[in-house]
């Protein structure tokens, strides 16, 4: 990436671009752990996990967001998240979280073994997490 | 054309209903169209940054292990051809049928089977002779997405388990509403980068690191990438469907009208004819009972 102040940051879905902005500090949920990216990174590629992204705009404004599986790269023109969903903070749908969230608690209490169990396990991972960021309470 | 004013009534009336027919799928075609259209238009910052991230892999590889990747020599092909499961769409399906068969002819030194998605296309090549391995029906609406996964997983399966050497896409490339040329894509194994794609990547770097190995990302990068680019290919085809239908839609609601302003002419001219030949009759008769 060039060195400045600040560099763009797109997360792209098959349905839209959720996020397309000039942002000066991110922390990706990479397969890796988290990183945290300043202007300046050297050119990476890597896989996203499900998880929370945090951005801090030109701004100074924290944008926190729900990332699920997919793959980051960092360019010369910025970082590029493409994944199967995202959304921002404000655009959770609590109500649906919360639903998936006991679905799955109702799947794994059910005792099933077999591809529903981890899928399950997934999904409560998931649903938890996209709480976790509608709230606001990542570390 | 000698007709009775009631039949020919009878024949405008039926066309008249075809007419309604045709208008409606008209206008069906058309909103398809325009959805199938708008999903294009989103997926396709995806789909560009997924090519961008696949070429980026591939150049930061210095040898490709991944069996999906390894060019070997072709004496098994399998030729996934993409029509559409139903007819009155004009050229459409005749177009990729035709490009198929040019496919078989110019590959004819080896043994070309055929994966098909579309039941046209499916019809149309068992009825001349060829091995269909496989039928599917044309992904849409709710279950596009899952529905393309199933058979890119399908294909990714007989690639590896070399069943055969190389994959090839057919499909309908959607230029706009009138154009719709049949194109051909190598889907198996990934093919290398091309002079063009290389120059793009040097824009963005000359080389980029891979975290945490070129493997771990290229098993879970390949699937989706195959799976994505399968699914350009559909919509790109069911567009092209869509524009086919609703532009045929349109020539036959034209030639309806045509061939009702033609019967209507022709039913007036009958019915003017009757009216006089009465008249005479009763005039003639008139005449004799003043005699």
């Amino acid at each position: 990436m060039k060195k400045s102040t600040s560099y763009r940051l797109e997360i792209i879905t098959p349905e839209r671009v959720v996020f397309n902005h000039e942002v000066v500090f991110s922390v990706i949920p990479s397969g890796l752990g988290p990183i945290g990216i300043l202007p300046g990174h050297a050119p990476l590629l890597g896989t996203v996990i499900n998880g929370a992204l945090k951005v801090r705009d030109t701004d100074k404004r924290d944008i926190l967001a729900f990332v699920r599986n997919g793959f980051f790269m960092i360019s010369n023109e910025g970082v590029s998240i493409i994944t199967r969903s995202a959304e921002l903070q404000h655009q959770i749908d609590v109500q649906r979280a919360t639903a998936a969230k006991e679905r799955a608690l109702k799947l794994l209490s059910s005792k099933q073994t077999g591809i529903d169990v981890e899928r399950a396990r997934e999904a409560l991972r998931r649903a938890e997490l996209r709480l976790k960021v509608a709230q606001g309470a990542v570390a | 054309m000698p007709q009775s004013p009631r039949e020919i009534l009878r024949r405008i009336r039926g066309i008249k209903s075809t007419q309604q027919i045709t208008k409606a799928m008209e206008m069906v075609a058309a909103v398809k169209l325009n959805r199938i259209r708008l999903q294009a238009e989103q997926s396709r910052p995806y789909v560009d940054r997924m090519k961008t991230i696949m070429c980026a892999l591939r150049s930061s590889a210095d040898e490709l292990t991944d069996p999906l990747f390894v060019q070997r020599p072709e004496a098994r092909v399998l030729l996934v051809v993409i029509t559409s499961d139903r007819g009155l769409c004009g050229t459409f399906n005749v177009n990729v049928i035709n490009a198929a068969k040019n496919f078989i002819e110019q590959h004819a030194d080896k043994q070309v089977s055929i994966v098909a998605i579309g039941r046209k296309g499916n019809d149309a090549l068992s009825k001349l002779g060829c091995k269909v391995e496989r039928f599917f029906p044309v992904p849409w609406g709710a279950t596009l997405e899952s529905d393309t996964r199933t058979i890119s997983i399908y294909l990714m399966e007989a690639f590896t388990a070399e069943e055969t050497d190389g994959v090839y896409i057919l499909y309908s490339h959607f230029a706009n509403v009138l154009r719709y040329l049949p194109t051909c894509i190598k889907y198996l194994p990934i093919p290398p980068l091309t002079a063009q794609e290389r120059r793009d990547l040097l824009r963005l770097s000359a080389d980029f690191l891979i975290e945490p190995s070129f493997e771990m990302v290229a098993n879970q990068l390949t699937p989706r990438y195959l799976e994505t680019s399968l699914y350009h290919c559909i919509v790109e085809s069911l567009a092209s469907e869509y524009a086919a239908r609703m532009v045929s839609m349109r020539n036959a609601n034209d030639n309806a009208e045509e061939v009702i302003r033609d019967l209507t002419l022709t039913y007036n001219k009958a019915r003017q004819a009757s009216i006089t030949k009465e008249l005479i009759d009763i005039i003639g008769g008139v005449e004799a009972l003043k005699g």
